[in-house]
């Protein structure tokens, strides 16, 4: 038996992200979101990503809300056809609430599907 | 079959981009600007769009609709002037899949291309997107690494060490080079090192590559000797101990010093030997520790002693000096004395002397330093003749 481990649920989504590296040969770049919850999201970027960077995370949601410079981890990373397929964790400094809030509004509004 | 539209690129680069594509055997068609992309679309509608950035934003709005309209599993890939996260977000939301910076290179250009058709449901090519650069730059720096440690290892060569040498630590007592080994006693520690000099494409070596460290329980060494049966320490007790070749070097024999101030141990290639500051002799001693020669010093308290083959080196005096003790026939044959002032700082007094590599070493107490002199100017005195066992 499997116990599943997730606090929260993911909504797959397709969203693009802005990245801010705060090392390495790129300091910004860019990618898309696949899946979001309150504690981290998985994303698609060509930009090299490692495991344990620190990433700020940049991206806005259909109803126009704003999410600036979160600071998150990334806790794997994935290769595939020339695309870093990386699980992200939001740092604690990101109030987890307030993106439960809103990813479950608008889920319920039908703005992201549940995965 | 795959088709990929390029739109609003100069000549130089639609040129450049389908030779990306052509390596995968997708054919590339062209549009000269977004107005040529809008009629040619809805006619045959390609896999993937990858359009220069337009120079107004509406443009792409404009694209957006009609691949919406007549080709809605028609990606689009937007080629940006540098790597500007906010122009490529801008981007993204006015409907692009993903956004190239400059300058295009092919495995980015590829990956999203691939990556737009297949979100899309569609297939663009089949092989895989290796992510190339950075291949080849590991593959690079591996290789070129190889080949630098491959030639810095050809090039090293047993060096022979440095004129002074760090042995880390202020209470050294006793010392001995058995080859390329350095044996260092260390009383306060209660331990004896092994080091070994290192390789260097040069031709000296300050680096000594630690081996082990015995810790001697029993033993606070202030004499340390290494032959070929066993090895030998002098303790602040002043018990000549040998000790097994084994892990921990056991002690199997113990035998009190033969004098009230041992201050050498030194093995001539075929017997120890040790000498007393007291007494000024040197004994050569039995298997079994036992004295079975004494030879009194040309030098007055000796301090030091040291061994090479069938000689002994005496370092002891105040100016320092240095003097040899030769096996001959049925004596021995006394070479020197000779002032060895810049052995040691004036007025201090080693700890622990050693012979090897064609020159005399010292260590002395508080000084993490072993310094060393040329044997080679010790020389041109005449001998001086001692018949064996006179004494």
């Amino acid at each position: 038996m499997e116990i599943e481990k997730r606090k929260s649920a993911r909504f797959s989504t397709s969203i693009p992200v802005g990245l801010r590296f705060p090392s390495g040969p790129h300091r910004e770049g860019w990618g898309r979101i696949l899946n979001l919850s309150p504690e981290g999201l998985l994303l698609e970027t060509r930009f090299r990503v490692k495991v344990a960077g620190v990433v700020y995370v940049t991206f806005s949601l259909r109803d126009g809300v704003h999410f600036r410079n979160l600071r998150t981890r990334i806790i794997r990373v994935g290769y595939e056809d020339g695309y870093y397929i990386a699980g992200i964790a939001f740092d604690d400094v990101v109030d987890h609430e307030t993106l439960r809030d809103v990813i479950a509004a608008l889920a319920y509004e039908g703005g992201l599907a549940i995965s | 079959m795959a088709k990929v539209l390029l739109v609003g690129f100069g000549k130089r680069e639609q040129k450049k981009l389908a030779s990306y594509f052509r390596t995968v055997d997708v054919f590339c068609d062209v549009a000269a600007n977004v107005e040529g992309a809008l009629t040619s679309i809805p006619k045959d509608p390609p896999t993937v769009v990858i359009a220069d950035r337009p120079t107004r934003f509406e443009q792409i709005h404009s694209l957006r609709d009609v691949l919406r309209q007549s080709a809605p599993a028609t990606p689009l890939v937007l080629a940006l002037p540098d790597a500007r996260a906010d122009l490529a977000i801008s981007a993204m939301n006015a409907g692009a899949y993903d956004c190239l910076a400059r300058p295009l290179e092919r495995a980015d250009v590829l990956a999203a291309a691939k990556r737009a058709a297949m979100r899309s449901g569609r297939t663009l090519f089949v092989p895989k997107i290796q992510p190339r650069p950075r291949r080849a730059g590991l593959v690079g720096s591996a290789v070129a690494g190889f080949v630098a440690m491959t030639l810095f290892l050809v090039a090293s060569t047993r060096a022979i060490p440095a004129t002074t040498l760090d042995l880390g630590s202020a209470t050294l007592s006793g010392v001995q080079w058995s080859g390329r080994r350095l044996w260092v006693g260390n009383w306060y520690e209660s331990t004896v090192t092994s080091f070994q000099v290192g390789k260097s494409i040069f031709g000296r070596t300050r680096r000594l590559l630690m081996e082990e460290t015995f810790k001697l329980p029993d033993v606070q060494p202030i004499l340390v000797c290494d032959t070929p049966n066993a090895f030998y320490t002098v303790g602040f007790d002043l018990m000549i101990r040998s000790h097994r070749a084994a892990p921990g070097l056991p002690i199997s024999q113990t035998e009190k010093a033969p004098g009230s101030e041992p201050t050498g141990l030194a093995w001539d290639g075929k017997s120890l030997w040790s000498c007393d500051g007291a007494s000024g002799l040197l004994y050569r001693h039995a298997a079994d520790l036992s004295v079975a020669e004494a030879v009194p010093s040309i030098l007055p308290h000796p301090a030091g002693l040291a061994g090479e083959k069938n000689a002994l080196w005496i370092v002891g005096g105040k100016p320092l000096k240095v003097a040899r003790l030769e096996r001959r026939g049925d004596g021995y044959v006394w070479k020197g004395p000779y002032l060895a002032t810049d052995l040691l700082a004036e007025g201090v007094e080693p700890t622990g002397v050693a012979a090897g590599h064609g020159r005399l070493w010292a260590v002395s107490g508080g000084d993490p330093r072993m310094s060393s002199v040329p044997l080679k100017k010790f020389t041109g005195t005449p001998d001086i003749w001692m018949k064996a066992g006179a004494h």
